[in-house]
């Protein structure tokens, strides 16, 4: 999968994983890594810009903590980052399903299945 | 080899590639480090040597510069000093200078010289357009401001008719004492800028515009002598705030002369996704 491709869709990316609940910056690309299968493999430093985006658009809101002596900051996303993050499920479900259907010949309209390989 | 040393380095490096720009550069390393270190931790529970975890936990980072260009990506305006900020930095220097000339012209200049008092104003206006000019750099410098910084722009446009053309000190005296407290405050808030200037340009006019709406509001409600309007404690506060604002602009303007300008690289796509190599 090309990078530009899925450039655009790191902020969806990172709500998404945001969605299930608060995370740090580690445990936030660590999901990512997980959740994708090792797929996205990306620079780590290259996601907390991301984050901070986010954070200006509002989507997400951030706390610093204190853990194990050292400074810690905690992203959530927020009721505007979830109704983002809504809207671009759909419009990725959409996009899918017509990518799949061209590439496979399918009936139109049929349910998006995602697949990694 | 890598040792424990070489995650302080590279936060080292890192900090000093976003320092002069980001707004936050402190909380970007700060990230960077707990990030680093509880790599390093996991890497190490996993059976690495330790340094080989650092070295696998910096490599998996990116480099300074990558992360560097990163975070400049997402700013959606650079604070870097340009050569727009170094020539307005020079502007800024000439309206401190203006000010604190106008505290000196009207403490020699007689009375009664009506062509010398014309002059001043000259200076006077000279010391205001500069000034504007200077606040437009700060901005530029700061990658913009915020709200408030906006927000100034009423008070100062409504103050320009009154500079420029008429005369009612109080009317213009306490405008621009209000745009200069509303762009001030962010400029101190952003710690971009020289603090003790920074402080002193947005308290310079407010002082002056204070006591000059002060004076008008008491000479209004006891019916005293308008002649108080020109009495030694409103003057003394005038001329404190006229040097204070001007010493403040001379501050912020060397500060922005002495800054060599950065060259905005012509930034790559970013590749923030590499297929996995199985």
């Amino acid at each position: 999968m090309g990078s530009q491709a899925l450039k655009g869709h790191l902020d969806m990316l990172l709500l998404a994983v945001l969605d299930d609940g608060p995370k740090h910056g580690y445990a936030i690309i660590e999901s990512l890594r997980d959740r994708s299968g090792d797929v996205f493999d990306l620079p780590d430093g290259t996601v907390y810009p991301a984050l901070h985006r986010l954070e200006g658009a509002g989507l997400v809101a951030s706390e610093w903590h204190r853990v194990d002596g050292r400074r810690r900051r905690t992203y959530e996303i927020s009721r505007k980052g979830r109704a983002h993050l809504a809207e671009q499920r759909r419009s990725w479900e959409l996009f899918f399903t017509a990518i799949d259907h061209v590439l496979g010949e399918g009936p139109w309209p049929a349910t998006a299945r995602l697949t990694i390989t | 080899m890598a040792g424990d040393g070489a995650i302080d380095d590279y936060l080292t490096e890192l900090h000093r590639r976003v320092a002069s720009w980001h707004r936050r550069p402190d909380e970007v390393v700060a990230e960077a480090a707990d990030h680093l270190r509880e790599r390093v931790e996991e890497l190490t529970a996993a059976g690495h040597e330790p340094d080989e975890a650092i070295a696998l936990a910096i490599a998996g980072f990116g480099n300074p510069s990558e992360v560097a260009d990163a975070h400049l990506r997402v700013t959606r305006r650079p604070a870097v000093p340009t050569a727009g900020t170094r020539t307005t930095g020079a502007l800024a220097i000439v309206g401190g200078l203006a000010w604190i000339g106008l505290v000196v012209l009207a403490a020699v200049l007689p009375d009664d010289n009506t062509i010398a008092w014309m002059g001043m104003a000259q200076v006077f206006h000279l010391a205001v357009a500069m000034s504007i000019v200077a606040m437009f750099g700060l901005w530029q410098r700061h990658g913009g401001l915020g709200r408030l910084s906006v927000l100034s722009c009423i008070p100062a446009a409504l103050a320009a008719p009154f500079v420029f053309f008429v005369w009612p000190i109080p009317a213009w005296a306490t405008l621009l004492g209000l745009a200069s407290v509303l762009f001030g405050i962010p400029v101190i808030a952003r710690r971009v800028a020289p603090l003790a200037s920074s402080i002193a340009l947005t308290a310079g006019l407010a002082v002056s515009g204070a006591a000059v709406l002060g004076a008008e509001i008491f000479v209004t409600s006891t019916g005293e002598d308008f002649a108080f309007l020109e009495s030694n404690p409103v003057i003394a506060a005038m001329v404190a705030g006229f040097t204070i604002y001007g010493l403040g602009l001379i501050g912020v303007g060397r500060w922005m002369r002495s800054e060599e300008p950065v060259e905005l690289p012509a930034l790559p796509a970013p590749t923030l996704f590499r297929p996995s190599a199985s």
